[in-house]
């Protein structure tokens, strides 16, 4: 027999749905390493949304969400790149292109210097583009390494090297 | 002297060092120029990615947190012997739709004569079976379905708002809230969506997913 909490239900969801709500901030923000609009990433954060809400027995409470929700993200932007390799286009319903969403501009996208900064940043790979965007997000070093479960070590040296290469194209732009 | 390493630099210059570090990095620059060049490349990038902060501060789009919201607030327990045949399933897909629509709490379902005590606990929502495939499956129907549908029954006021109807084979479609997305299709246009669930034979619990509105007016299951 399940143990019940204090609510009477046998499985806590309430809390599932109180941590993703939570943890849709810093999801949005981690999406928008992975896809080169915000649009897109909203979309990506959707999904994933669905996928942890229908499948809340994949959860494990003892662990923290964000770190599994990252993960579900990054798989389900694999497996719209495998299908975008297999039809040639972007997997999303219909008429996805990477045409920039005239409704997203006038929020997010309004903003210049986030757009150039994230212009040069989709060129870079997206080992380095996900610690770029944590730590320009303002999240610590420590931080990023429990969202991506991996050493502090290698957020350093990433985005010590992801750094370089931005300072790079940000020449390389002020010179052209 | 010795070159001081990019990473600690780069910590230097996000304000990850603690006093000691701090000092011996502020001394060991003194007589290193070429070490002060490479701390302010790190501030120059340092400023540049701080823009992403803004992402951080501006409000979640509201149906995204509507979302999981609504869910969570629908979401309840049923405890049921495990079953195998689709009676006894339907049996449960019955009390639970009863039970969603008089917005009870938690409910216990028991069915008789299965030979079996051992009962498991699922949620709703957690279903042993791929969605997508089960959603695949009644695509087509569940896109034509909504096309028929007036507006009216299409613009719901909340989670309150539940309209259920039935599809071929013993399987319902419930409507649980709607929303407008500016996200779903990429042509500029707001589009209207819903969040729908699935209930079907051979599955323990209703499947979640999004459909959404079309310029045309026809509607496109978008999840999966």
């Amino acid at each position: 027999m399940m143990g019940h909490s204090s609510k009477g239900n046998g499985r806590d969801d309430g809390d599932l749905g109180e941590k993703l709500v939570e943890a849709l901030p810093r999801l949005r923000l981690y999406a928008k390493s992975l896809v080169p609009t915000f649009a897109d990433a909203d979309d990506l954060v959707q999904k994933a949304c669905l996928k942890i809400l229908n499948r809340p027995d994949l959860y494990d409470p003892d662990k923290p969400l964000l770190p599994w929700a990252i993960t579900i993200l990054k798989n389900l932007k694999r497996d719209e790149w495998r299908a975008e390799g297999r039809k040639g286009e972007f997997g999303g319903p219909e008429d996805i292109s990477l045409i920039p969403d005239p409704l997203s501009e006038s929020r997010i996208e309004s903003n210049l210097a986030l757009k150039s900064i994230d212009r040069l940043i989709q060129q870079l790979p997206e080992e380095q583009r996900e610690v770029l965007v944590l730590k320009g997000g303002g999240l610590k070093y420590e931080e990023i390494a429990e969202l991506l479960e991996i050493p502090r070590g290698t957020v350093m040296s990433r985005l010590s090297r992801a750094r370089k290469a931005l300072k790079k194209l940000i020449d390389d732009e002020n010179v052209t | 002297m010795k070159k001081i390493d990019d990473e600690t630099l780069m910590a230097y210059a996000d304000s990850e060092l603690d006093e000691e570090e701090k000092k011996e990095v502020e001394l060991a620059l003194e007589g290193d120029a070429e070490g002060r060049a490479r701390l302010e490349d790190f501030k120059v990038t340092g400023a540049a990615i701080s823009h992403y902060a803004a992402v951080l501060e501006e409000p979640v789009p509201d149906h995204l947190e509507d979302l999981v919201r609504t869910h969570q607030e629908t979401a309840e327990i049923v405890q049921f012997p495990r079953m195998k045949s689709s009676r006894h399933w339907m049996a449960l897909a019955a009390s639970l739709v009863v039970g969603v629509a008089l917005g009870s709490g938690s409910m216990k379902y028991f069915s008789g004569g299965t030979g079996q005590d051992e009962t498991q606990s699922v949620h709703r929502g957690a279903s042993k079976f791929l969605p997508s495939n089960v959603l695949d499956k009644r695509r087509s129907e569940i896109e034509a379905l909504l096309s028929e549908l007036p507006s009216e029954a299409v613009n719901l006021k909340g989670p309150t708002g539940r309209t259920q109807i039935d599809l071929n084979n013993d399987a319902v479609l419930t409507l649980v809230t709607s929303f407008i997305s500016d996200t779903q299709f990429k042509n500029g246009m707001k589009s209207n969506c819903v969040v729908a669930e699935l209930s079907e034979s051979g599955l323990d619990a209703p499947v979640l997913f999004v459909a959404c509105q079309k310029a045309d007016k026809t509607w496109n299951v978008v999840s999966k």
